[in-house]
Order: structure tokens, then C-alpha cells, then sequence
């Protein structure tokens, strides 16, 4: 990193340098549809120079997975309006490539793991990727073999990505990649969409090492578009900053980013050295959090149920299995969490971290009686005080009780405008507080819309909203619904600093106002060290 | 043999299959529906080596259907003697009014179509499907791979669906399991996921209408040829044969 | 047809293909209601008509793809794509399913070629549940020999097949689309671009 510098004062100064670019755009606009009134992007250059690793920050919704999908020739192929500009990939513009041509030389990994692949195992996608750029069938076998002894993946060739956990799907999106950056020269581009949004940590710095020796290695491009340095702070060459505008307003050197704690506050971004936790500090949190609570001390006494203390939620030896719940006793599934204790009590908030695929939402799942389990389960039913064992529970009792928040913010909506979502949640309440009359329920959900600034918004659809927004939705209209027990599976994903804060705040102050009780699962130790009060970790089949 | 049937030209195949369903349903022979069934359960039984766990759950919707048009031809088809369809469509040649042999007629003739259809599931692999639509049948790679990735979707689609039934029990909100609204909310989220998916398939370098290699190369054998052609002809002749009698075997 | 017709892109068949599986995870659902109405008429020789209230399902990627992207022959491919992966999901009648695509495409798209590609509203949508009744059932009669059964109960097969088109493939599918363009999602299409604006929708707040 020492030795880039001069260059990038160069550049900053305004210099072109279009040799040495592997991508440059100039004067980019940018529309999703001509109808729109307002442009996306609006007149932006910036280049990136070849062999740097470079990551693209700003708050959800400023463009920058726009820019970084027009970047990839992906808009406007594949809807938008390109105004004006011109994007140059390694000196000629990008319009001009064949598909096949671009994708030796231009890679992209995206958000959704999920959603990357189109056949079933790694080796059928890798032969998938050979044979879009027309490799001879002959030379795939070892090409294929290579290209995964290279990412560490020769085990997981063949095995459907179905069983794949969020991480290793990446890896393997990666692995695709390096295979076809390979056939370029490996001189290539990399852009990634906020690749690491729904992996834990320790995948991330993975995946993020494996780039970084391609960087170092094959002089590969990186460019990353995220909206946390965590990962990124110790191996970028420069960080790039969007602001809410679509426009790049700071461009930095990684030691610069010490200096500029109001630019990245002003942005809504996480200044990292505020949070930035060391691999010891941070496996303390995972291991034994804050304020971890003797577990055993606490475990339910039935007869003392009626004490204030008393947990809303309680495991006892709990097993849990993966798998779809079945009538019959017989199939269970696989096991996935053991001899699980732990007590949840209310107006507590507590973080339940693991690494991707362990069982954090089927734990979630569990608790709302979907998943078979064994051992004992309580949860205390509001209307009578008494615990109860889940599997008792009918299902409609049991979720006037827990209420849950979904990783993907619109799987929640079921109504077709904004204000409705929230009086569903009004009317769906277990207790009604009053008689209230339609209108009154009416102004109800107006007056908690406008505390979550979405009153404007109260006509649109709810998946017309961005991403923050709709998180934010999700989580009023479950508040809305007063369930004592709120489940939330990874509430933060994808969102900016300014957004975690906004929605743990209103978290907490509900949470207190109401005596609720919390669950949030996640990746991120950070969020954990701010707002958890108690903590727990899934890892390798039990529950800590 | 067994070889035969696997490495058969999935387009191949599928055209004997088609054809083999057309004639068939010009024949009134429940002779012919029940020998050109018994030679593909035949084949689905002894020559193939693909798995057969899952025939006895697709031959049990089968057999009732069979029953049920067996049952529809018993009870109605009696009565049909004197009916202006009836004679429209068989000429006014009245073969048998037997209320059982009508049954028969009905009830075999879906039988025979359910056997072309399961020889052709149960001995064709999914992937050579597509493949051989592409090099054979020419259809566009952009095609034969968006409906191979929607097909690869199926459980996450699953998936979102019951997340999304979930969503409105968890909001107290009771729901049969047929009404609409969750699979309108499922539906929204995967309507998103079509442009995700494309452009993720278009950055590995997949373009929907270009040259590419494979590495399942399909050829059209000459013993692919014969069989089809030879089948089609017997089935076609049995047919003929059935309604004319020139040789009274079926 | 003096439109040109529509270019197919990849995101468009994933569209129709991803709709194509939920529609038959919907009948998927709906199935075993129709199995056992089915069973129960069985005895009386009434079996068949157990399962027609569903048939309006099979025709529901035909319409769906017909008044998102509006062109001509959008129909046909459409089920051809669903019928297709009906292939691959393991149905039981095989390729035979595709010619039966084919002809329900067709059996959509003539309602739509009568206005000559220009009307998406309801008066050709429901039409089209007339159409595509009508198209299906010869085929069915041929391939089933429904013929052979009394006139009356193929009056009422096809009362209940039509009732459950206009049902499913008219009304469901049009508000399914219009409530899917309403929900933005379909911006990059002609139904989307006719849905209006995100501004139209916003209110000022009081304060």
C-alpha cells in the first residue's frame, strides 16, 4: 500500500491517467425509467486503477450498487436508461464486448448468495461458466479441478448448493470467478456487490483474503461496493465515498480514514475505528458477552412462574432439528442444536450470534413452532401469565405471543399499502387496549408511522419502499402488533450505520415502554457489543 | 437395450413419445392402449438403470385417474349409444354399447398416455433434456437455461411461500391454505428475483443467444432413428389393424 | 400483426418461468380438494369433474405473461416455458404436456389477436377464459374421449372448466398483475409503466 500513494494524490488532484484504469466512467446519468423524474446518478466520473482494491462506500439507496451493476454492463442491458456518459473497460468502452468477452476480464459477486448460481452443484455451474465462453468440453475437467484446489473448494464440487450455508455459497460464487478470470489472464476486474451482507465475519475475511491474494498475485482489480470497512479497512488501497446524491465526494487513503470521522458521520457510514473490534475482543463477545447470565440460576421453576423475574422464553435440554416439521413423530430431521439451555426475559435484549447456517433462524423458526424439537421449550402466554410448553401451544396462541421480524424485510408485508400493513398489526392485537373505532385505529398507525418518518409513504406500496425503509416497516408492524416476544433475524442486513441505529433505538425504547422481550440474531459483534444486553452463540450444535 | 433407452436422443425420444400420443388418440383399441402400456412399464420395470424410487408414488395418482375414467365410462358411456356426439365421432359404428368395455376405452386410453409419459420421466435425465432441446431442437440457450434455473429455484420458491404464509399467521391474521394473499406476497419476492438471477447468470459470461460448447454433447444415433421410427410404425399399425381387422390379433 | 414481435431476454423467461413454478405450487395446493371431490363423484361416474374447477391454473402463465409484456405469440412461449418445466418436475404425462401447453397458449392468445394486440383490459381477458375453454376442451375431448359420455355432462364440464378459467385465469391473473405492477416490481415492463408513479402515491404529510 506504501508505495501507491503518489499516484492516488495524482488522481485525486484530477488527473485522468486512462492507461493505467481498468474501469473509468465519464459523466455517467443515469435512470431507471424515462417516466422518473429524477436521475439515479447524476453526471459522475471516477476511475479505478488497474491492480488496487478499491471499495465503494456510502449510505442504502445512494446509488452505488447502480453504479456498480453499470460498471458490469448489467444496466442498461438489462432495464434503464443510460442518459449519457461513457464507461471504458481496460481502455475500450464496454458497450463494445461480447458478453463472453466481458466476463473474462469483468466479474461481479452479489449480495444474495442465493440467487447466483442456476444449476445444482458447483462443478454443473463452473461447466456452466466454461461453456458460456466457449471453452473446449475437453479442457474443463482439469481447468474446473484447478480453479478449485485454488479457492479451497475440491470438496464441495458436487455437493447441490442447497446444503451450501451463505458463506460457502459466496466461496463458491468465487471460485467461479477466479475460474473465469483465469481464462482471461487473471488481469481482470472484480466488482463486488456487498458480497459479505449476509455472511458471518470470519467467511468474510476469508473470502476477502482469498481477493486480496488474487490482487496481489494476478494484479487482479477489486473493486468493492459496501457500506462497512470492518473487512475492507486493513486491505482496501483507497476508499471511495458516495453521498446521498449519487455523487463521489471523497476519495481516501486507508490511513486518511482516521482523520475523517465527521465525513463518515455526515455520510451515515460507520467510521471504523469507533467500533473496530480486534480478533481477541471480538471472540470474547462471540464466546462470553457483556453480560452472559449464569444460566442455570435462572432456569424456569414452574411453581415460580408468577415471580417478576420470571423468563419469557425458556430451553431446557432443547433439541432442535433442521428440516420440515412433520406430523408423525418418527421423521425428525437432523439435529442441529443439542442440549440447549437458556432463559430470555423481558425487557432484556438479547443477541444470538453464530456463523452463517448454524441455526440461528431455525432456533427463530423453532420458537414459533415450526421446527421439531426435543426436550422442553417454555414460552409464557401473556393473556394467563403461565408458561407453557410450546409443543402444548396451539399455534394461534403461541403467536399472539412471539412476533418475528424476517431476515428479508418484504416477506413480512401482507397488505398493498404502507398504512394498512400497520393497522393489521393494530387490529391483529391480542389485547385490545381500548375499543378502537376505525378511524382511531386509523390515526394510531399514522402517529407511529410519522415516529418512523414513513407517514409520507403511507399510500405507497410497501415494496415500492427502499431497503431501509421496508426494514423499518417490518419491524412497526410488528411492534404495532404487541406480541411480548419479538424474534428478529438479522435486522440489520444491508443497512447503513445511520439505519442500524435508527431501528435498534426505536428497538430498544419500545422495548422498555412495553416490557418486551428481544431476540435479535446477527453477524455483526459490533451491533452486539452496543445494544445487546445478553448474548448467546450457536456454534457447532449447541447453544452458548 | 438398457443402453439403448438411457443414451436415446432425449428430442428423439420425446417426438416418438408425442407422435406415439397422437395416434393414439385416433385408436379405439383397448387392445392397442394396453400393449403399448405394457411395453413401456416394461421398460421402466427392466431397461432402464435411472431410479425408480419415485414410480409407485407418480403410478398411484395414475391408477386412480385410470379408475376414476374407467368409473366415467361405466356409469355414462351405457347411455351413450344414443347420443348425437357419441355417433358423430365413431361414425355411427356402435362396436359395443357394454357399459365395461366403454370403461375399458376411457380408463386404457389414459393408461397408455400415463406409460408414454412415465417411460419417457422415468428414462431420460433432466439435464440431457435440456441439453438435447438445445442442440436438437434449437431452442435458444437463453430458454433452455432460464427454465433449467427456475427449476433449480423450486425449493427456495417453496421456501418463500411458506415464509410468506408465515408472515400472516404471525400477524394474526388466519389464512386457508388455498387464499391468494401469501402467494401474492411470495410472488412480489420472487418477481424480484428473475432480474437478480440474470444478471448474476449474464456476469458469468452466459449470453441467451450466442455460440457456446457443451460438454453433454447430444448425438442423434442411427439406432435412435430406428427405434423411434420402428415404434412409431408399430403403434400406428396396431391402430390400423385394430379398426380394420386385416390380421384379428388385437 | 404489424407490431414486431417481442424479443425474448433472459430476465423475462426467469419471469415466466418463476411465476410458472408458483402456479404450480398453487395448483400443487389446490389438488388434493380436487382429488377428493373427485373420489366422492367417482362411484356416481362423475370423477372427471373433480378436477376442472382447477383448470384454470394451467392456463394462468399463458395470461400472465400475455398482460405483463403485452406482444403477440408472449402467450404460447409462455406455456410452452411451463409446460416445459412441468417436464422437468416429473409429470406423469410428459412431453404430451407441452402439445397441451401449445394449444392452451394458443387458446389465450386469440382473445388478445382479436383486438389485435392492443387492448389488455378486462374485456379481452376475460374473453380469453372463453377462448382458451373452448381451445382446451377439443383437445381433451379427442385426447380423453370425453365424446363419448352424455351431452349433458360435457355441457356441464364445460360450464365448470369455463367458470374456473374466468375465475383463475381472467379475474385471478389480471388482479395478480395489476397488483404486482402496483407493487413496482414490474417497472421494466409495459403493465408496470401503466401503473403510474411512485409520486402519484404520496401524501403530504399534515404537519
Amino acid at each position: 500500500m506504501s508505495e501507491l500513494p503518489e499516484q492516488v494524490n495524482d488522481r485525486d488532484h484530477g488527473l485522468q491517467n486512462e492507461k493505467t484504469d481498468a474501469i473509468s466512467c465519464s459523466h455517467v446519468t443515469f435512470r431507471y425509467l424515462q417516466q422518473n423524474k429524477a436521475n439515479v446518478l447524476e453526471d459522475i466520473s471516477v476511475s479505478f486503477p488497474k491492480g488496487e482494491v478499491t471499495v465503494l462506500m456510502g449510505r442504502s439507496g445512494c446509488g452505488k450498487s447502480t453504479l456498480a451493476a453499470l460498471m458490469g454492463g448489467l444496466y442498461p442491458e438489462n432495464g434503464g436508461i443510460l442518459q449519457s456518459g461513457k464507461i471504458l473497460l481496460m481502455r475500450k468502452d464496454l458497450s463494445s464486448y461480447s458478453i463472453p468477452e466481458r466476463s473474462k476480464v469483468l466479474s461481479m459477486m452479489f449480495q444474495n448468495a442465493d440467487l447466483q448460481f442456476c444449476m445444482q452443484t458447483l462443478r454443473q455451474e463452473m461447466t456452466f461458466c466454461l461453456e458460456n465462453i466457449s471453452c473446449p468440453p475437453s479442457d474443463m475437467g482439469h481447468r474446473i479441478q484447478e480453479a478449485a484446489e485454488k479457492t479451497g473448494m475440491t470438496d464441495y464440487l458436487d455437493r447441490p448448493f442447497l446444503t451450501l450455508s451463505g458463506g460457502e455459497k459466496q466461496k463458491a460464487a468465487l471460485s467461479c470467478i477466479f475460474l473465469l478470470q483465469q481464462e482471461g489472464g487473471g488481469e481482470g476486474v472484480i466488482l463486488l456487490d456487498e458480497p459479505f451482507a449476509n455472511i458471518d465475519i470470519d467467511w468474510a475475511e476469508k473470502i476477502a483474503d482469498q481477493l486480496i491474494e488474487m490482487n496481489k498475485q494476478l494484479g487482479t482489480t477489486i473493486i468493492a461496493v459496501d457500506h462497512s470497512l470492518d473487512v475492507w479497512l486493513s486491505r482496501a488501497d483507497r476508499i471511495m465515498i458516495m453521498n446521498g446524491e449519487g455523487k463521489i465526494c471523497a476519495s481516501l487513503l486507508p490511513d486518511q480514514v482516521r482523520k475523517s470521522e465527521d465525513l463518515f458521520k455526515a455520510e451515515g457510514l460507520r467510521w471504523p475505528y469507533q467500533t473496530v473490534l480486534s480478533k481477541q475482543e471480538r471472540t470474547k463477545i462471540c464466546s462470553n458477552g457483556p453480560a452472559v447470565g449464569t444460566l442455570t440460576d435462572h432456569l424456569p421453576d414452574p411453581e415460580n412462574s408468577e415471580e417478576k423475574v420470571s423468563p419469557t422464553i425458556a430451553l431446557q435440554d432443547a433439541g432442535i432439528y433442521a428440516g420440515k416439521k412433520h406430523l408423525g413423530s418418527g421423521a425428525k430431521g437432523t439435529l442441529i442444536l443439542g442440549h440447549a439451555d437458556a432463559a430470555f426475559y423481558p425487557g432484556e435484549m438479547t443477541a444470538v450470534l453464530g456463523p452463517s447456517g448454524a441455526g440461528k433462524t431455525t432456533l427463530f423458526r423453532t420458537l414459533l413452532g415450526r421446527q421439531n424439537y426435543t426436550g422442553n421449550i417454555c414460552i409464557r402466554d401473556d393473556s394467563t401469565g403461565q408458561m407453557q410448553e410450546l409443543r402444548q401451544m396451539k399455534t394461534r396462541t403461541l403467536l399472539k405471543n412471539v412476533g418475528i421480524v424476517f431476515q428479508n424485510p418484504s416477506n413480512q408485508f401482507i397488505t398493498q399499502n404502507v398504512l394498512q400493513e400497520v393497522e393489521t398489526g393494530i387490529l391483529g392485537r391480542p389485547v385490545k387496549p381500548e375499543k378502537l373505532a376505525g378511524s382511531d385505529t386509523e390515526n394510531a398507525a399514522i402517529e407511529m408511522l410519522r415516529e418512523f418518518g414513513l407517514s409520507r409513504f403511507r399510500r405507497y406500496s410497501p415494496y415500492m419502499l427502499s431497503q431501509g425503509q421496508q426494514r423499518r416497516l417490518a419491524v412497526l408492524s410488528v411492534i404495532a402488533g404487541q406480541q411480548k416476544v419479538l424474534l428478529l433475524d438479522e435486522p440489520t442486513y444491508g443497512q447503513d450505520e445511520a439505519m442500524t441505529e435508527e431501528i435498534m433505538k426505536i428497538l430498544e425504547k419500545r422495548m422498555e415502554q412495553e416490557k418486551l422481550t428481544i431476540l435479535f440474531s446477527t453477524h455483526d459483534p459490533v451491533l452486539v457489543k452496543r445494544w445487546a444486553d445478553k448474548v448467546y452463540r450457536i456454534e457447532d450444535g449447541e447453544l452458548r | 437395450m438398457i443402453i439403448c433407452l438411457e443414451k436415446m436422443n432425449p428430442t428423439v425420444k420425446m417426438i416418438m413419445v408425442l407422435v406415439c400420443a397422437v395416434i393414439l388418440g385416433f385408436n379405439r383399441s383397448v387392445a392397442v392402449n394396453l400393449t403399448v402400456t405394457g411395453i413401456c412399464l416394461f421398460c421402466i420395470l427392466f431397461l432402464t438403470k435411472r431410479s425408480r424410487r419415485n414410480f409407485p408414488r407418480v403410478l398411484l395418482p395414475i391408477l386412480f385417474l385410470v379408475l376414476v375414467m374407467f368409473m366415467t365410462g361405466y356409469r355414462n358411456g351405457a347411455g351413450a349409444g344414443s347420443d348425437a356426439g357419441y355417433y358423430m365421432f365413431t361414425a355411427g359404428k356402435t362396436a359395443s354399447n357394454n357399459p365395461v368395455y366403454i370403461g375399458l376405452k376411457m380408463s386404457s386410453r389414459v393408461l397408455a398416455y400415463a406409460s408414454l409419459g412415465m417411460f419417457f420421466t422415468f428414462t431420460t435425465d433432466n439435464l440431457d433434456f435440456i441439453q438435447s432441446l438445445m442442440q436438437q431442437g434449437h431452442m435458444k440457450p437463453k430458454f433452455a437455461y432460464g427454465i433449467l434455473a427456475a427449476f433449480h429455484l423450486i425449493p427456495q420458491i417453496g421456501q418463500e411461500l411458506s415464509d410468506a404464509r408465515l408472515a400472516f399467521r404471525v400477524r394474526g391474521i388466519r389464512q386457508s391454505p388455498i387464499s391468494l394473499k401469501p402467494f401474492f406476497a411470495a410472488m412480489v419476492n420472487c418477481m424480484r428475483w428473475s432480474e437478480t438471477l440474470a444478471m448474476a447468470m449474464e456476469s458469468k459470461g452466459f449470453d441467451g443467444d450466442g455460440q457456446r460448447t457443451s460438454v453433454r454433447i447430444m448425438k442423434v444415433r442411427r439406432a435412435d432413428v430406428i427405434l423411434c421410427i420402428s415404434f412409431i410404425l408399430f403403434v400406428l399399425l396396431a391402430c390400423i389393424d385394430s379398426h380394420f381387422q386385416f390380421i384379428p390379433l388385437l | 400483426m404489424e407490431k414486431k414481435s417481442f424479443s425474448w431476454k433472459l430476465k423475462d423467461v426467469l419471469l415466466i418461468a418463476i411465476a410458472g413454478v408458483l402456479f404450480s405450487f398453487l395448483y400443487l395446493g389446490t389438488v388434493y380438494v380436487g382429488s377428493a371431490i373427485s373420489a366422492a363423484l367417482t362411484p356416481k361416474g362423475l370423477g372427471v369433474l373433480g378436477w376442472e374447477p382447477l383448470y384454470g391454473i394451467y392456463f394462468m402463465a399463458s395470461t400472465f405473461a400475455i398482460l405483463i409484456i403485452q406482444k403477440p405469440g408472449v402467450g404460447i412461449v409462455a406455456e410452452v416455458i411451463a409446460s416445459v418445466l412441468e417436464v422437468l418436475m416429473g409429470n406423469s404425462f410428459g412431453p404430451s404436456v407441452i402439445l397441451n401447453g401449445i394449444i392452451q397458449g394458443l387458446g389465450v392468445e386469440v382473445a388478445f389477436a382479436i383486438f389485435r394486440y392492443k387492448r389488455f383490459d378486462w374485456t379481452p381477458t376475460i374473453i380469453s377464459a372463453f377462448t382458451v375453454t373452448a381451445a382446451s376442451y377439443i383437445y381433451d375431448c379427442i385426447a380423453y374421449q370425453y365424446y363419448l359420455n352424455p351431452v349433458w355432462m360435457i355441457l356441464v364440464q364445460i360450464l365448470i372448466r369455463l367458470v374456473s378459467a374466468i375465475i383463475f385465469t381472467s379475474v385471478i391473473t389480471k388482479l395478480l398483475c395489476n397488483g404486482l405492477a402496483k407493487a413496482g416490481v414490474l417497472n421494466a415492463y409495459p403493465i408496470g409503466q401503466q401503473a403510474g408513479s411512485k409520486k402519484d402515491y404520496e401524501v403530504k404529510d399534515e404537519e
